[in-house]
């Protein structure tokens, strides 16, 4: 029998490490909170933060006006942002979700850009108000706010398993130290989630720890889960195999000076529009649009041996070759050692295509943009209960093009501000039993139980069945046969045989516990794409080339109930941009002619 | 190839010794430590232990760190070349196997 060994009591608990979690505890320290920052891998080096490969920013109206940045673009005002959002988001966005983003996120924007300055961090600027940055810089300026603010207790590598409730309000959590082993009771005012998204694929350019805790803990405790189905692709490396998940083709393919051929598995041309080739290098609406050409591939079944494509070189000389990579490493001097994006080297990868004269990508999951369904204030369906950054949803709709940067940063400043304005002065409330009893019995039943399936091998079949249910362009077969096959998953889950019994860096028990979040979130996400019957953002239906506005332009939430999922339709929030004029419309057509895309990349402006 | 690999675990067992895995591996498979160690975990014994719950597999982390053949390097950027090794922890304070506190 598990026992709990270690009962925390804290006014606010803040789960994640990434730049949701580092803001929501800074904000909830600076009212005076005392606050628990429990992190399942190390605050400020983990999660989907450590991975930033491009930039963050604000509008170029406060970037000027209000902080005096030299070079702003006052003309990229907050009004045109905020458009920028909806109209990209499809029409889907919370516009309070969105408007929150606009309006709150200079101050802090600003104010990580501090914290990393402090401490020799290069934030390079670039018009209209967007700073490069990496991963690890801006993981050391999140720390660097961490240390600066009185009142955080940093818990590192404990994995929270469950959220604990008192009646209907979520008062804590359980969290099991991954390294010793220890049971780790958490007592809490109010939680804030802060895990990040949810990755269910082979190929994905994310961190590992991205298995979508927070939303699957949240819906076993009855919040509601929303927008599953939008999940945001990008071009990223299959070959050379210590490359493999690495975003530096998509980065590539970014500089208006690289190019090359994109092929398919038996070296036939893939017919891309040239408008679509144009736009890789100036908005991030070319993601979209890559999807809907690269899907119809896919799904005729001409892939490359690892599910993708190539970029082939055919065409070009070495000398070409050695200039785009040189632009390429010129974008990087000064952020990475010469030469190298993070710890990958540009020029092995240059020199291993100058060899083959081709290189196979593919398209990896990258970004969740669906999660837990939350309001402006951050504040879920449960009392006591918020969500900040990837994990939540509402900001971008049905895709997104504004900094997923500034979201975390944004969203987790505004989740600590409000959980401990409301909750600081109400007394402590303990976690009901049955619900310790209960959290504490899933790991138990995990560690115990006596099947025979492998955890390793589990997760490769999940890999594989989202790889072919939540895919690019998605059908209602494909979908269908994906939702039974993540049913048989979950009884195979259930019969598991873990092969070590004690706690100390379980690995096997640390997946399983993982992999059920993740199936929750697949198995939703999956549903979502069935239900929604059109084409819409970063959902592409074949069977329903469109996009509905008579009776798709809603939100699909979902909540758990007696064990099923309940799915609901709601008109999104909106403020001041009205929903769109009630018909279907061609989804190939509007994006190829619409005027979509955000004034904030970098060779949009040169 | 052959893979040695150090096991401990400091509660079950009075001394580390070494587990020799049999992997068929060609260089041309650019496989990394890591992708070798998640392939003995799911395929021949789970009980192994390695850092892999909040790792980046790109080198940015820095947390996956343990000697092959007695130098340190990651494991998520260190490529076999089709040799036998010896993996082993970075340090001698020991969690499990070759999970260290880093």
């Amino acid at each position: 029998m598990l026992n709990i060994t270690n009962l925390i009591k804290t006014d606010i608990l803040v789960i994640g490490g990434g730049g949701a979690a580092c803001t929501a505890a800074v904000a909830a320290a600076r009212n005076g909170a005392k606050v628990a920052l429990v992190c399942k891998g190390k605050a400020g080096n983990s999660g989907n933060t450590i991975m930033i490969g491009g930039s963050y920013g604000m509008d170029g109206e406060s970037a000027s006006n209000v902080y005096h940045i030299e070079g702003a673009d006052p003309s990229f005002t907050k009004e045109e942002m905020f458009e920028s959002i909806i109209k990209d988001g499809f029409n889907l966005s919370d516009q309070k979700i969105a408007r929150q983003f606009v309006e709150d996120s200079p101050k802090i924007v600003y104010e990580v850009k501090q914290w990393g300055e402090e401490i020799g961090q290069k934030f390079g600027f670039y018009p209209p108000a967007n700073w490069d940055v990496t991963g690890r810089s801006f993981g050391k300026a999140l720390l660097n706010g961490i240390k600066k603010t009185d009142g955080i207790t940093v818990y590192n590598d404990v994995l929270i398993t469950d959220l604990l409730k008192s009646g209907d309000r979520v008062t804590g959590a359980l969290g099991l130290d991954i390294y010793n082993g220890e049971l780790i009771e958490f007592s809490a005012k109010a939680t804030i989630l802060a895990t990040g998204g949810f990755q269910p694929f082979s190929l994905k350019s994310t961190n590992t720890d991205s298995t979508g805790d927070g939303q699957a803990m949240a819906y076993r405790a009855g919040a509601r889960l929303a927008d599953m189905e939008f999940i945001l692709f990008m071009v990223t490396a299959i070959e050379p195999k210590e490359y493999y998940g690495s975003i530096l083709p998509a980065l590539c393919s970014f500089r208006a000076t690289f190019d090359y051929d994109a092929v398919d598995a038996k070296g036939a041309p893939i017919p891309i529009p040239q408008k679509l080739k144009d736009l890789e290098s100036v908005s991030e609406i070319s993601k979209v649009l890559e999807m809907y050409y690269y899907g119809k591939i896919f799904n005729s079944g001409d892939v490359t041996p690892g599910g993708g494509f190539y970029f082939d070189f055919h065409r070009f000389s070495d000398e070409e070759i050695d200039k785009m990579f040189e632009a390429v490493m010129d974008h990087f001097e000064g952020y990475y050692p010469h030469g190298y994006y993070h710890a990958e080297s540009i020029t092995a990868y240059r020199d291993y295509i100058k060899e083959h004269r081709r290189v196979e990508v593919g398209f990896g999951g990258e970004y969740s943009i669906g999660g837990i369904r939350i309001d402006e204030n951050m504040e879920t369906d449960l009392p006591g209960l918020y969500a900040a950054g990837e994990v939540g949803c509402g900001a971008f709709g049905a895709n997104r093009v504004a900094d997923a940067v500034t979201e975390m940063i944004v969203q987790g400043y505004k989740a600590g501000e409000t959980a401990s304005k409301k909750y600081l002065d109400s007394p402590q409330t303990i976690p009901d039993e049955e619900s310790v009893a209960s959290a504490v019995n899933r790991i138990e039943g995990i560690l115990s139980s006596k099947g025979k399936n492998r955890i390793g091998k589990l997760k490769t079949k999940l890999y594989h069945i989202s790889d072919d249910t939540l895919k690019l362009l998605r059908n209602e077969e494909t979908l269908n046969k994906g939702i039974r096959e993540y049913e048989i998953l979950e009884k195979e889950l259930g019969e598991i045989g873990i092969s070590y019994k004690d706690l100390t860096y379980n690995r096997e028990l640390v997946e399983a516990i993982q992999l059920n979040n993740l199936l929750t979130c697949s198995r939703v996400a999956a549903k979502m794409a069935l239900e929604r019957k059109e084409s819409r953002g970063v959902h592409l239906r074949e069977d329903f080339p469109y996009i509905d506005n008579e009776n798709w332009q809603v939100r699909i939430f979902s909540e758990l109930k007696d064990g099923k999922d309940i799915l609901s339709r709601h008109n999104p929030v909106v403020t001041s941009i009205p929903r769109r004029a009630p018909e279907k419309i061609d989804y190939h057509t509007y994006v190829m002619t619409e005027d979509l895309g955000m004034k904030n990349q970098e060779d949009a402006v040169k | 190839m052959n893979v040695k690999v150090f096991r401990f675990d400091p509660k079950n067992d009075d001394a580390p010794y070494y587990k020799e895995y049999q992997v068929d591996i060609n260089s041309k498979d650019h496989m990394t430590v890591m992708t070798l160690l998640e392939f003995i975990s799911n395929e021949i014994d789970g009980s192994l232990s390695f850092y892999s719950h909040s790792a980046c597999l790109h080198g940015i982390c820095g947390r996956c760190a343990v000697k092959v053949n007695g130098k340190p390097c990651l494991a998520c950027q260190k490529v076999l070349d089709g040799n036998d090794i010896v993996i082993e922890p970075l340090k001698n304070e020991v969690v499990k196997d070759l999970v260290i506190r880093n």
